[in-house]
């Protein structure tokens, strides 16, 4: 045996290798769907250009609310290439900016401190320029002379602002201006060779004096007196300015006053102001105004005013000269429209959209090149071309008076639709970010077989008879279709389903993976994504409205019996039908004062209660009830105090437990066992046939607490019936700005941090200590006592109770479990952990890790994370049975293990899973702030499915071709024998 | 048909050969002009030569002596399992502890050959039962029973080997339930 080993252990390594495999190769693209989102564009960073001066085709380039820079594909609505400007896990408050030269191949971001700048092609970055913490760019401009420099004003460097001219291929900063006191830095135009700065002055009383300087564009040297224009009567904040038309032949800077009666325009370093009235004709005043301009410096300068009042919009097409004039108007239309400016050459577009129609109109005459009717709504009704936000438009002169116009309309749900010559093309759900959680539920059946058969048995014998033969005829509606569809069935599963025929109806499938996921996001919307057929969306609705920067705080998902209850802070929760997606009913939050959520509990008699939770973490008023014996509530606060209220002690909560960490500990998280983690053996057979007993308790709390001063991080394994902290590990020289992650399931719990790596490292130097820093993942098994087959002090008992007296030893402490941990080296960081769930939990769990370095999602297999791996020796023989190999420090993700495998989520924070009604399959969804991405996993292989490789064609042949030589052998046998018996 | 049918009928008389073989010739005894090929002594004429013979004429052995032989005979056969203990058990190491088609028939027989012997006791030492030796029998039909239950001990430590005998905890694993705890948590912070 002992020869044996060296070849053994190989062999299992192979074996435990093969299979823990994530996703085979024929699967990817099959099995998993992925939505690669950007958020919802802003107006002002979203517009068409060339990638480079030679490509013929433009993309579409936007810099989205959720700061994600991306090119899409205008012909199908594909991302190119995107990059996230913004650190998910930091909040963000600026809008960035986003510019891009005519004929240039680069783009220009800045977002905060940052100034980068990328290639508009691939997508990679070319330079960047960082101006530290503190730095706020306003604003980034080209200049206009072959967009050569880039020109970066920004704040926040001593008291006044710093214009820079930057190099627009290396970002090597040519020269630095420093100017304004006291001024508030607007924009840097950039007009021929001249470059202007404006900024924003107070002035003695009231209002803002818009401040204009010029500097010389060799040595950023200021050029004569700087201009004050006389707007402190109109000017009270930024918003007031509607447009400075940086990047123009003619730069100019309108401006309006509170009540939105006037237009002032001024054409940069004059100081004349022109003076517009704002139309309102027809008794309605404008709400909005907003100004376009085309974009490229060689278009004449003409621009557009949009006037939106309430009811109706409408607006008028100036061109500047030598004075500015009013060219024409166009008419009142109804409802909110949406206009763009365009240009090809010097000639100028505005494209017009609105619920009723498109049109195209050019900027010299009113008169209307192309007009497109009314569509409806598009794509299969998801998309509602009312209220269209804002709008960027390509026009394309075909010759004569044909012209070819594209479209991107963001939506007020956030969604991005492309119009080409007022058809629909295609449509990006970029209202799908920022989703806050999500839940699987089941499809609802269509008629539930279960009731009908309830039925029939509380009937009499005739009436049940008759019930299931109305039923049987009632099915025959459905025998055409299915009979229809039978020969495709057949002949696709005999030939490799290629995927390609998926079944778009929502009904459930016979393995349990067609199900449904909803989402909520922190913009109030609701969807459902159907998870059998690539992640298409079912339905989205605004199931909340919000006002401006509030974000919807969703706590979870329930999935209930044909609907999903959406629990959200304060109290405030919605139910909403799975299937279409209307909302049954809708509770606001903030109801109760400091009320927190609510939890629903089942009392004595079998009711369901609603238990109100306070923002401090005590119990509300509790309604009249009997509860269980031994009933507990735990909470946390924001105090980092966990607390544990008795509910059955009387008609009050009282205060059971409380857990308070360690001095200079904050509780950061608290984690339970999943709803659903069922168990299937409750000890682990270990090699010699013994068993160690897990320690199964479904009240243990995993809760994280960091020492911010110390940075250290410890772990409490609490059971939440007593409060007793069962098992605690400390970690010191922890970084706890980087992610920590952690779960806990069945008898095992893990983290994953970036700490020391030996506690043994105090004596070496400091430099040694940085070096044994590293991302760790931690896992520990807890077993009912060190030694098999033991069960501990309660032995057979079939209950117990970590509160009462007669469970525990005399001197009221019980037996601790007994914690196995190990500890595993690995490449990048985590920011999340999940567990897989199968039907029973026979399949071996897997760990679905997050990992934000690569943008990857990787399922590790428990096998790997034993924590009784045979440590600096080699597993034994029965170690090897129990499928242990020998440990090594270093756990590296092999590219197998990655879910996503070419996909790269972007900015994903959690992951939710299901059961499918296979025992070898879980369902994955991962969400987040920008994407949503859709899954399976086996963790260890599909054992209860038939793989693709599995021939059906090759086994019926098999059948055929045998039935067919028995039949032809059968008489020359039956011959042969009976000749043998005349012979004997 | 008619003619078939008649009562009168005989049927033929039997073919020669059928009668032959059913009488066949009598065999002369002693055709004593018939001299014995050389070397052939007719034992039947032994009488004649007895005075020659150097052995005395058997006697008929007594009831005692065939009942000592009898036990002797069914000694042997009760302790024959025994004689094949070692082969079997040198098998039974040889074939590891594996399961595979051989070890399981092998083991299949070990099981069967000592079962079938136990309840065939009676049946195999008919023939040396009579009056005389149905005492002392008893004794080794136990002894044959013994030597069987040795012989399937064998078997059972060699099912033990391989592991199929339910003697380990984790055999006993799928019976026992995991233990509930009488608390009831509810989960607030989410």
């Amino acid at each position: 045996m002992r020869l044996c080993a060296p070849i053994l252990l190989p062999i299992a390594a192979l074996f435990y290798a093969s299979l823990c495999h994530a996703i085979f190769a024929d699967e990817a693209y099959q099995t998993d769907s992925h939505h690669a989102l950007l958020g919802p564009p802003q107006a002002h960073t979203t517009f068409f250009h060339r990638p480079s001066a030679a490509s013929k085709a433009s993309l579409l380039y936007t810099l989205s609310e959720k700061l994600v820079l991306g090119a899409i594909n205008p012909k199908d609505g594909a991302v190119i290439w995107r990059q996230r400007l913004a650190d998910s896990a930091h909040n963000y408050t600026t809008p960035g900016l986003l510019t891009a030269g005519e004929g240039g191949d680069t783009l220009v971001s800045a977002v905060d401190g940052k100034v980068q700048a990328w290639d508009a092609t691939d997508g990679r970055l070319v330079w960047e320029w960082d101006g530290g913490d503190g730095t706020k760019v306003v604003d980034v401009t080209l200049s206009a002379e072959s967009g050569k420099y880039v020109l970066v004003l920004s704040e926040g460097e001593g008291s006044g602002f710093v214009v820079r001219n930057l190099a627009a291929d290396t970002g090597e900063v040519f020269w630095e201006f420093g100017g304004g006191s006291g001024d508030a830095p607007y924009a840097v135009v950039s007009s021929q060779d001249r470059i202007f700065t404006v900024s924003l002055h107070s002035a003695l009383l009231k209002g803002l004096k818009i401040k204009v300087a010029e500097l010389a564009p060799s040595n950023g040297k200021q050029i004569g007196q700087s201009i004050a224009l006389n707007s402190d009567s109109d000017v009270t904040s930024e918003a007031s300015i509607l447009h400075i038309g940086a990047n123009s032949g003619q730069p100019f800077l309108i401006w309006t006053d509170k009540a939105l009666k006037t237009l002032k325009v001024n054409k940069i370093g004059t100081k004349q102001i022109t003076t517009l009235n704002v139309p309102s004709s027809s008794g309605e005043s404008a709400e909005k105004i907003i100004v376009h301009t085309p974009r490229s410096p060689t278009a004449r300068p003409h621009f557009l005013v949009h006037y939106q009042g309430v009811d109706s919009h409408w607006a008028e097409v100036f061109h500047v000269d030598t004075d500015i004039k009013k060219a024409y108007d166009l008419p009142r239309l109804g409802g909110k429209g949406a206009f763009s400016a365009s240009s090809q050459g010097s000639n100028v577009y505005f494209a017009r959209h609105t619920a009723f129609e498109s049109i195209l109109v050019s900027s010299t005459g009113p008169s209307i090149l192309s007009h497109w009717d009314i569509r409806p709504k598009s794509h299969g009704g998801m998309v509602d071309p009312q209220d269209i936000s804002h709008a960027t438009s390509e026009v394309v002169s075909k010759g004569g008076s044909t012209y070819a116009v594209r479209s991107a309309l963001t939506l007020p749900s956030g969604d991005w639709e492309l119009i080409r010559n007022g058809d629909p093309y295609w449509v990006r759900p970029e209202g799908l970010t920022g989703a806050v959680a999500a839940a699987f539920v089941e499809i609802p059946k269509e008629e539930n077989l279960a009731d009908e058969l309830a039925a029939e048995s509380h009937r009499s014998v005739i009436a049940a008879y008759v019930h299931r033969v109305k039923r049987h005829a009632r099915d025959l509606q459905h025998f055409p279709s299915w009979a229809q569809t039978l020969p495709a069935r057949v002949l696709g599963s005999f030939l490799g389903d290629k995927a390609g025929s998926q079944d778009q109806s929502l009904r459930r499938d016979s393995f349990g993976f067609h199900k449904i996921v909803i989402v909520a996001t922190e913009n109030g919307r609701l969807a459902a994504l159907d998870g059998g057929t690539q992640g298409r969306i079912i339905w989205s609705i605004q199931a909340v409205t919000l006002k401006a920067g509030e974000k919807w705080r969703v706590l979870n998902i329930e999935a209930e019996q044909n609907t999903a209850l959406v629990r959200c802070k304060e109290g405030e929760f919605l139910r909403v039908q799975t299937n279409t997606g209307t909302i049954v009913q809708y509770q606001p939050g903030g109801l109760i004062k400091s009320l927190k959520t609510s939890v629903s509990i089942t009392d004595a008699s079998g009711e369901r209660l609603l238990i109100p939770v306070n923002d401090d973490g005590s119990i509300g008023e509790l309604p009249k009830a009997d509860f269980e014996i031994g009933t507990t509530i735990v909470t946390d606060a924001e105090d980092n105090v966990v607390r544990g209220w008795a509910l059955w002690k009387g008609s009050k909560p009282t205060l059971a437990w409380q857990f308070t960490p360690a001095l200079g500990e904050t509780v950061k998280t608290v984690t339970t066992r999943p709803s659903h983690d069922p168990v299937a053996s409750i000890g682990k057979v270990l090699g010699d046939r013994n068993v160690l007993y897990k320690y199964l308790n479904p009240n243990v709390l995993l809760i994280t607490a960091l020492g911010t001063e110390a940075s250290t991080a410890t772990f409490y394994i609490l059971d939440s019936a007593s409060g007793a902290v069962i098992y605690s590990a400390t970690h010191a020289g922890v970084d706890i700005s980087l992610p920590i992650a952690s779960t806990v399931s069945e008898n095992w719990f893990a983290y994953s941090l970036f700490s020391e790596t030996s506690s043994l490292s105090q004596d070496v130097s400091e430099i040694d200590q940085q070096k044994l820093k590293g991302y760790q993942l931690v896992v520990s098994e807890l077993s009912e006592s060190p030694y098999p087959n033991d069960r501990g002090s309660l032995e057979t008992s079939s209950n117990y109770s970590s509160t009462s007296p007669a469970f525990t030893d005399g001197d009221g402490t019980y037996d601790a479990p007994h914690v196995l941990s190990q500890t595993f080296l690995i490449p990048g960081p985590i920011s999340s952990i999940s567990v897989t769930s199968t039907l029973q939990g026979i399949t071996t769990r897997s760990l679905l890790c997050v990992l934000p370095d690569t943008n990857a999602l990787v399922s590790i297999s428990r096998a790997f994370l034993d924590p009784r791996r045979p440590v600096g020796r080699d597993a034994t023989a029965a170690e090897m049975e129990e499928g242990l190999f020998k440990y090594s420090p270093m756990l590296d993700f092999e590219p197998k293990w990655i879910l996503t495998h070419k996909r790269e989520l972007m900015s994903i924070s959690e992951v939710v899973t299901s059961p499918s009604l296979l025992e070898s399959t879980s369902l994955v969804f991962a969400f987040g702030d920008v994407d949503l991405f859709l899954s399976r996993v086996s963790p260890i292989g599909a054992f209860d499915l038939l793989g693709k490789g599995f021939s059906k064609l090759q086994l019926v042949l098999t059948v055929v071709a045998l039935a067919v030589g028995t039949t032809v052998v059968a008489p020359f046998v039956r011959k042969k024998q009976i000749d043998g018996t005349w012979k004997a | 048909m008619a003619q078939e049918s008649q009562p009168k009928h005989l049927p033929p008389p039997p073919p020669k050969w059928v009668i032959n073989l059913n009488s066949p010739p009598r065999r002369k005894a002693n055709n004593t002009h018939v001299t014995n090929p050389p070397g052939y002594t007719e034992a039947s004429s032994g009488k004649r030569n007895a005075a020659s013979s150097k052995t005395p004429a058997r006697k008929p052995p007594s009831t005692a002596e065939t009942d000592t032989l009898k036990l002797k005979k069914s000694w042997e056969l009760a302790l024959a399992p025994a004689k094949a203990l070692p082969m079997n058990a040198i098998m039974m190491y040889m074939s590891g502890n594996s399961l595979q088609i051989f070890s399981i028939m092998m083991v299949f027989m070990l099981f069967k050959n000592p079962i079938t012997g136990i309840f065939t006791t009676n049946e195999v030492f008919r023939r040396f039962e009579s009056e005389g030796t149905r005492k002392q029998l008893w004794v080794v039909k136990a002894c044959y029973v013994l030597m069987n239950c040795v012989a399937l001990a064998l078997g059972v430590w060699k099912v033990n080997g391989m592991g199929l005998l339910p003697t380990t905890r984790s055999d006993w694993l799928a019976w026992e339930t995991e233990r509930q705890p009488l608390e009831r948590v509810i989960f607030a912070f989410r």
